[in-house]
């Protein structure tokens, strides 16, 4: 059976991208617009790992990052934050909200794939 | 208006001066080919010296910061700021929208493309897989020819060996009459005997004698009629034996025929194999690289399909600037702080590239992820 990721992006093509690249690896994709969206989602859904940007309207990732980290079903799903920010500071900050790595935009498919792989619940 | 004046006089001296050149040679000496000649001589210097002079250097545009520093004008530059700036913000904003759209559009054509191309690729999967099944329909069919062949052969043998069988039976039932003959022969010889004996003690009696020659003559036409149906029998068994061999001769012939014919059959087949599976191999070593290809482009253009969220973040900043200021200068004209602004104004920069433009540096695009794992 597929495995589930959830993007969450206010980008509507990048959720896109992310949708191809992952839907061609053969994971089942859910989209997000902002961590408002996300959490409404995740409710009686079983998604094994979560990617998300950082600046978002409404809720921003490290505000939906600490969110999730406090609902039972989802305390130790992996979330990796793809976005344009490549300060320490936001990486720091990302760390320790729970993120389980950084990606900086742009993305190459197959990197992203691989962190993917490397994190996803088995 | 104090800027139209160095305009006018820049136009001045890059018109009149070629005109001149041209139309006071005329004036002198008249509207004749020598004036027109020394008035096109003329104007060539004039040009000839505007071209080989060294460009003067441009004068740089005047600092934003002096511009607002600047109190003279500042009800002007309210004006026009507060009423360009909206504007600014307006293209700006649609500029971003438009990209968005586009972009999205693109996404979705993309993704409809690799959707199509996947499904294109397993539907050729199929189609030789089809091929494939074709040849080996026509190959067990061919094989089933051999096969019946085959039969055809084991009952040729069946066929031999009831003949052979048949002799058998014959061989047996000769034997008994064999046996017969020989009973008939003793049995003659014991008569013949008795009738020498009776012969000997009758002389004159030869009614005896008669009786044994009777019985004599009747043994001798037994012993002849027995003797035709071995001979019509051994006549019957040489043409079985006949038969037989010519049977066998043909069932040899056959065999050789039979076996050319498998073999052509089987050789045809394995030929039809080797072909199916050389284009199958061909078919998959030809859609593997054009699917490894497309695998690259396609990851490359999702690289490049990113930059609309770049770009949408540095415009969304530039926006977000640019309302900030409108609203400043409507209602805090005399507040604006540049140092503070553009302190302000960099903490709202996600990107690598617009902290680089804000430093006054070369912006350079990333095209390379970057990855950290916690």
């Amino acid at each position: 059976m597929a495995k589930t990721i959830m993007i969450i992006d206010d980008s509507v093509s990048l959720r896109q991208v992310v949708s191809i690249a992952l839907g061609g690896a053969g994971y089942d994709v859910i989209e997000a617009c902002d961590g408002q969206d996300a959490l409404s989602k995740l409710t009686g859904q079983k998604v094994h790992l979560m990617i998300c940007d950082v600046n978002m309207p409404n809720m921003d990732g490290i505000t939906f990052l600490k969110s999730v980290r406090n609902l039972p079903a989802y305390k130790f799903t992996p979330v990796i934050m793809l976005t344009t920010e490549a300060g320490e500071d936001k990486k720091k900050e990302g760390q320790a909200a729970g993120a389980r790595a950084w990606v900086v935009k742009p993305f190459k498919p197959e990197q992203l794939l691989m962190a993917v792989s490397k994190l996803i619940l088995p | 208006m104090t800027g139209d004046t160095p305009k006018l006089r820049l136009v001045a001296s890059r018109g009149i001066l070629p005109a001149a050149a041209l139309l006071l040679p005329i004036l002198f000496v008249g509207f004749n080919g020598k004036g027109l000649l020394l008035g096109i001589a003329a104007l060539a210097c004039v040009l000839l010296d505007r071209i080989l002079r060294p460009p003067a250097e441009p004068q740089p545009l005047p600092e934003p910061v002096a511009v607002l520093a600047e109190p003279v004008g500042m009800p002007q530059l309210e004006r026009v700021a507060g009423a360009v700036v909206p504007l600014w913000a307006g293209q700006t904003a649609h500029a971003r929208s438009e990209m968005e759209e586009a972009i999205t559009g693109l996404s979705s054509r993309f993704a409809t493309m690799q959707r199509n191309l996947r499904e294109a690729l397993e539907a050729v999967g199929l189609e030789s897989s089809r091929n494939l099944q074709a040849v080996i329909e026509t190959g067990a069919g061919s094989l089933a020819s051999v096969v019946k062949d085959l039969e055809a052969g084991a009952k040729a043998r069946a066929t031999v060996l009831n003949k052979i069988q048949d002799l058998a039976a014959i061989t047996s039932e000769l034997q008994g009459m064999s046996e017969e003959v020989a009973a008939i022969a003793n049995q003659t010889n014991l008569l013949a005997l008795n009738a020498a004996i009776e012969a000997a003690h009758a002389q004159g009696l030869g009614r005896g004698f008669a009786v044994v020659a009777e019985e004599v003559r009747k043994l001798s036409m037994r012993s002849g009629t027995t003797g035709n149906a071995i001979t019509n029998k051994v006549a019957w068994v040489n043409a079985s034996l006949l038969e037989a061999l010519q049977a066998t001769q043909n069932f040899a012939q056959q065999d050789v025929e039979m076996i050319r014919n498998a073999e052509e059959t089987i050789r045809r087949v394995v030929a039809d194999f080797q072909t199916g599976a050389s284009a199958l191999a061909d078919s998959a070593h030809r859609f593997e690289g054009v699917g490894s290809d497309l695998g690259e482009q396609i990851s490359g253009t999702l690289v490049h399909l990113q930059f609309q969220d770049r770009v949408g973040q540095i415009l969304q900043s530039v926006i977000a600037d640019m309302e900030k200021f409108s609203d400043r200068l409507q209602h805090h004209p005399s507040s604006l702080e540049v140092d503070r602004w553009l302190a302000e104004l960099e903490r709202t920069y996600t990107t690598s590239e617009q902290q680089a433009i804000h430093r006054g540096e070369q912006a350079s695009g990333s095209a390379d992820s970057e990855i950290t794992f916690f």
